[in-house]
């Protein structure tokens, strides 16, 4: 079984072999979303439960888009379109890329990986080159974890893999530009839906199980602080039902600290505490 | 890591700040448990909110931590936690009495009265030696304890500061005292907004030292 | 001598009591500034041991209570935060008659006793 530990504002999706963590969780809520049938799993640790209050700046939502196929720029315009998401460059080559993107400055750039006249490797190294933090998602029909694995060691930021799904897209440019604001649950329960789906789990299927949201110094008494556990598990739910998400277990509130892990193959939720161990089975 | 970019004489300052701070802290202590205590110079930086349990000794780490605010001029937190065996044996050393006679740190009990003031005298004393450096009036809350796993007892904080920014910074200290296994550490860490006017403060009072 | 003293740490008001035991006096305890103000009327002490941060009211407003039942009454801060000047200024100003800064010594104590009494 591979483990793998989500961090606070992080979010990790699974299938069955993967085991989800979220350690020693206090006011923080883990929320763990799950299609029982394909077995597919992810969860979300929260920490705030919404973004108006934060000072992070969003980032714009536009997009250089980089593919020589015309039919595939037209079907991604159209996407994004629907989408709040702009289309500001389309270079159709290599040369174009690099002047495009200089112009433009877009938040995130969509780039086939094969971008003519060579190897879309150069392209990308040279657009890293111009700007270290650009956001690159690369457009690939490959699915080989090989090859994912080189794109991300390149400095990629994801690889959408064909066919190139609206919930495919989307959640991968939802996933790179707002990484900093998974820690909001209006954030990451949207986000971490659409990966979900994108993966190929059944929006009809999917279920929710959350942990966490206490309150661990009871003798705490200040407003903002004593409720911010509540807060998150208000919000939490407020988002699964926006999401049309059932709740079909929840382990909150009290002064406990909680570990959570989640066993993607049975659909097994533990939930540790200073106390012991209690298993849940959807 | 410097978020806000600070030069390195202004770090220098703040560390500075911190170092003679604590120095005070560990004399306080001392005082009271009437034993060496040994605080090394402290660790002054900016700390990744994901890192922080891990300076806190691992997100699973069964802790007894006390928290306490501080406002007036300034606004931050203080932490102060104890592997829960090196809490048991600290309180037992403060209260004078053998050691393992505490088992467990009880609500509204003696021992954790003895606990909470550990920190009470710890973070006065070094909010004492800061609000004089810097000629201000900052001004500690009550202590609150809990004993739980050390990732879940800091989450709220770094929830506090999250909403703003990934990182706090912070002052860190491990305590020692000579002949005890009490390994602890003891955080102060102070908001952005905090950080930037005491530097503008150490500038004015002490010149030459930043520029 | 009667000997009020006003901490919400149950391990502090045992230690002063402690380092007082010796001179004998009648001790009143009081762990916020409602148990105060009240043990104060009832008991008329000749001292008064007080600490600033406490649940609730603070001891600065607490000494002012205190201060306006009797404006003779003589109390002293006895706290973490003693080594701060504005503080010591509020407080002085407020009617404090001296400061003893934790952790304290037993001559601190004792000191303060007899400057203050007999």
């Amino acid at each position: 079984m591979v483990e793998t530990i989500i961090g606070m504002g992080e979010i990790a999706m699974g299938l069955s072999g993967d085991l989800l963590t979220a350690l020693g969780l206090g006011s923080c809520v883990c929320v763990v979303l799950y299609d029982p049938v394909s077995k597919i799993g992810g969860a979300a640790h929260v920490m705030l439960p919404d973004s108006t209050i934060s000072s992070f700046v969003l980032p714009e939502r536009t997009v250089l888009l980089a593919d020589a196929d015309m039919n595939v720029r037209r079907h991604i315009r159209e996407i994004l379109a629907q989408r709040d998401y702009t289309v500001i460059a389309e270079p159709k080559a290599k040369d174009e890329l690099i002047d495009l993107y200089r112009q433009h400055h877009p938040s995130v750039s969509l780039v086939s990986a094969f971008l003519p006249p060579v190897n879309w490797t150069d392209a990308v190294q040279l657009l890293l080159q111009v700007d270290h933090q650009a956001n690159v998602v690369i457009l690939s029909p490959q699915t080989d974890r090989t090859f994912i694995l080189d794109c991300l060691n390149r400095g990629v930021k994801d690889v959408v893999t064909d066919p190139f799904t609206e919930d495919k897209i989307v959640s991968s440019l939802d996933y790179v530009l707002f990484r900093r604001h998974l820690k909001f649950a209006d954030f990451a329960i949207p986000i971490l839906r659409r990966r979900l789906i994108a993966m190929g789990a059944k929006q009809q299927n999917l279920i929710a199980m959350i942990a966490g949201g206490a309150h661990m110094f009871p003798s705490l008494k200040d407003e903002e602080v004593m409720r911010i556990g509540e807060r998150n598990v208000e919000a939490v739910k407020a988002q699964l039902h926006r999401e049309g998400i059932r709740l079909v277990k929840e382990e909150t509130g009290a002064n406990v600290g909680r570990t959570v892990r989640f066993d993607v193959a049975s659909g097994e939720l533990r939930v540790s505490t200073r106390n012991g161990l209690r298993t849940f089975s959807p | 890591m410097n978020p806000i970019g600070l030069s390195p004489e202004e770090m220098d300052a703040l560390n500075e700040l911190g170092n003679v701070a604590t120095g005070n802290a560990a004399t306080a202590l001392s005082k009271l448990l009437t034993k060496p205590v040994e605080m090394n110079i402290p660790n002054s930086r900016f700390i990744p909110l994901g890192e922080f349990a891990d300076v806190v000794g691992g997100a699973e780490q069964l802790v007894s931590a006390i928290y306490l605010s501080i406002d007036g001029d300034f606004c931050g937190e203080a932490l102060f936690v104890f592997p829960e065996a090196g809490a048991l044996e600290l309180t037992d050393l403060t209260l004078g009495n053998t050691p393992g006679t505490t088992s467990r740190i009880m609500a509204g009990t003696m021992e954790e009265s003895a606990f909470k003031e550990i920190a009470n005298i710890l973070t006065g004393s070094f909010l004492n030696a800061t609000a004089k450096m810097l000629d201000a009036k900052i001004l500690p809350s009550i202590a609150h304890v809990a004993t739980d796993m050390a990732q879940s007892l800091i989450d709220f904080l770094l929830v506090k500061i999250g909403a703003h920014a990934d990182e706090i910074y912070c002052v860190e200290t491990r305590i020692n005292v000579e002949g005890h296994n009490i390994n602890g550490e003891f955080l102060v860490l102070f908001d952005r907004n905090s950080l930037k006017r005491m530097l503008e403060i150490l500038h004015n009072r002490y010149g030459g030292i930043i520029d | 001598m009667k000997i009020l003293v006003v901490d919400d740490s149950a391990f502090m008001r045992s230690m002063i009591k402690r380092i007082l035991a010796e001179k004998n006096p009648e001790i009143r305890e009081a762990s916020n500034a409602e148990e105060a103000v009240g043990a104060f009327v009832e008991f008329h002490p000749d001292l008064v041991f007080l600490d600033i941060i406490m649940p609730g009211r603070s001891g600065i407003e607490t000494l002012k209570d205190i201060r306006s039942k009797d404006p003779g009454a003589k109390v002293i801060m006895c706290t973490s935060i003693g080594g701060q000047e504005k503080v010591i200024q509020e407080c002085v100003e407020a009617g404090a008659s001296d400061f003893i800064t934790k952790p304290f010594t037993p001559d601190e104590i004792n000191g303060v006793l007899s400057r203050f009494t007999g």
